[in-house]
């Protein structure tokens, strides 16, 4: 099976990770230069919008089996809109890629509840959700770079922001803070904890989106980041099930909430009816004596 | 200014109940898809500020609920016209959208903007809006966190993972919203019963010679994982030295 693998440069390491176990020959663009382990490594420069990147990618995908991208928001765009293009079947977010008669995957839905598997043909345009993969980083074995020019009725008026190297599928703490926190001057308090147990510090949606708290990259759940940590400590975070799918495999979840029946306290192992305000004090004490006593 | 709002029905997925592994999703309420709320409420907001008139198009792909289809109308919708039959039921964007920019040509409805949620609260593929756009061969929009009609364009920020990106297009164009561009109305129940009477044109899903890639589902299952469920209440000393074991074993404590 042939792959083309089109991805933001920081995403495609992993999504090779996801393509090696599907696809004999792997062919991938990008924008920056990348050490991936490909057969040809195209590194495309001057599409500045998604518009370009269709029309660019329209023509491209032609001798491909299965085109590959990560789940990002850009990418679901770019994605749907070849697979209209070309009339292919287009899965989004598959968690998993197996080839068996056709291509099975499988992706979460009802907001976290579910999981469901699909069968399509190929060829076909899936986006995958890559928080379970590692990267893969080595020599491609041929490299071409080029610049185009595109015209498109969408014009870029600013550019995005930078993305920084926060990785939270790697992290082994994670600290959650939503609603229950009332202003932004209290995540030093957060801060605090989180460096004393050298965490991560995430959010729910209305903490990034909403409130701009927190950059987006730390909004943990169905429409963010998936993580899986040994511990995810959720403050004052009620427990919608959008927010819950993205902790799901984290392997002990504590919360505390003022809510005695707020929804977390049936997806948390330890659910501890307080306040955050008298809570996290306590606890950054209690963290301080103990690491105190160890040392003496 | 015409609008047309994309909304889903959907079955709400906090109140499905689980048994044995599987979800029991038929006996769940029927909703409006959270972010289609966020559509309708942007729409109408036009429609306010520009005049013109707000057209719903509801493929029924999942449930019917008639309650719910007035909640549309009286969110100053002025018609819907539902598709219905056996030939949209399931998840399959391509198709939908096939649906509904068939019968925008079919019906000859007028719209300077398409507008539709970011992702269905079932499916959530972000799939449909962008097809539209590129059935109806109209600049595509998606994740809009904030939108502006000016002089017959359209200037969106769009909400990414890496930050945003404010974009602009000529209209006629379709685009897609996120819950954050702004606080969804809850019509009154005078509103409601006003909204009965609006237009409601049933189109037939075999009238309109959908053609699409098949996907095949083969099977659901809750995904679920059991927790502990230990609840500390009332005994904060209590709570403290627990979390605290709990660090210990996990070894976070250095």
């Amino acid at each position: 099976m042939r792959a083309l693998l089109f991805s933001d440069p920081s995403n495609l390491p992993k999504l090779v990770s996801a393509s090696k176990d599907i696809a004999e020959e792997i062919h991938a663009i990008t924008w920056e230069k990348i050490a991936v382990p490909v057969d040809r490594l195209e590194v495309i420069k001057g599409a500045l919008v998604n518009d370009c990147w269709v029309s660019q990618l329209h023509e491209e995908i032609k001798t491909f089996d299965l085109m590959l991208m990560p789940a990002t928001r850009d990418s679901k765009e770019i994605a749907s809109r070849l697979a209209a293009k070309r009339g292919l079947p287009y899965i989004s977010g598959a968690l998993s890629l197996k080839a068996s008669d056709g291509l099975l995957t499988t992706r979460v839905v009802f907001g976290g509840r579910g999981i469901e598997e699909l069968k399509i043909s190929m060829p076909a345009v899936i986006t995958v959700n890559l928080d379970v993969y590692e990267p893969s980083f080595g020599e491609p074995k041929s490299v071409e770079e080029r610049k185009i020019e595109c015209s498109s009725k969408i014009s870029s008026i600013k550019e995005r922001e930078r993305k920084t190297d926060v990785d939270l599928t790697k992290a082994q703490v994670i600290i959650s803070v939503g609603r229950g926190l009332k202003k932004k001057e209290d995540l030093s308090m957060i801060k605090e904890l989180a460096s004393l147990l050298g965490a991560e510090i995430s959010c729910t949606r209305p903490i990034s989106a909403d409130l701009k708290w927190l950059p987006e990259e730390r909004h943990v759940g169905m429409t963010g980041v998936k993580v899986k940590p040994k511990i995810y400590l959720a403050l004052g975070i009620s427990g919608q099930i959008q927010h819950a799918v993205g902790f799901r495999d984290a392997d002990t979840v504590i919360a505390v909430n003022t809510d005695p029946d707020a929804p977390i306290s049936e997806i948390s192992d330890y659910f501890i009816v307080e306040n955050l305000y008298e809570f996290v004090p306590k606890l950054i004490k209690a963290i301080r004596e103990k690491r105190k006593e160890k040392s003496n | 200014m015409d609008v047309i709002a994309c909304v889903k029905l959907v079955y709400d997925e906090a109140q499905i109940p689980v048994e044995d592994g599987n979800l029991l999703i038929e006996q769940a309420p029927v909703k409006i898809s959270d972010a289609d709320l966020n559509a309708l409420e942007e729409a109408a907001q036009i429609k306010e500020r520009e005049e013109g008139n707000v057209t719903a198009i509801v493929v029924l792909t999942g449930p019917f609920d008639e309650a719910v289809l007035n909640e549309v109308l009286a969110m100053n919708v002025d018609r819907i016209i539902i598709v219905e039959g056996k030939e949209v039921r399931g998840h399959n964007p391509y198709r939908t959208a096939q649906a509904i920019s068939k019968v925008i040509q079919r019906e000859n409805i007028n719209y300077d903007i398409i507008l539709c949620g970011e992702g269905t609260s079932d499916q959530y593929s972000c799939a449909l809006p962008a097809i539209v756009g590129e059935m109806l061969s109209i600049p595509v929009i998606t994740f809009a966190g904030r939108l502006e009609i000016n002089k017959g364009r359209i200037r969106a920020e769009r909400y990414l993972e890496s930050g945003f990106e404010v974009v602009e297009a000529p209209l006629p164009a379709v685009a897609s919203v996120t819950p954050e561009i702004n606080e969804p109305r809850i019509p009154t129940v005078l509103q409601i019963m006003k909204a009965k009477k609006k237009e409601k044109t049933k189109v037939k899903a075999s009238d309109l010679d959908l053609n699409y890639p098949d996907i095949e589902l083969i099977d659901m299952k809750a995904y679920m994982r059991e927790r502990l469920r230990q609840r500390i209440e009332g005994d904060m000393n209590k709570a403290i030295g627990k979390i605290m074991r709990v660090f210990e074993e996990k070894g976070v404590i250095r």
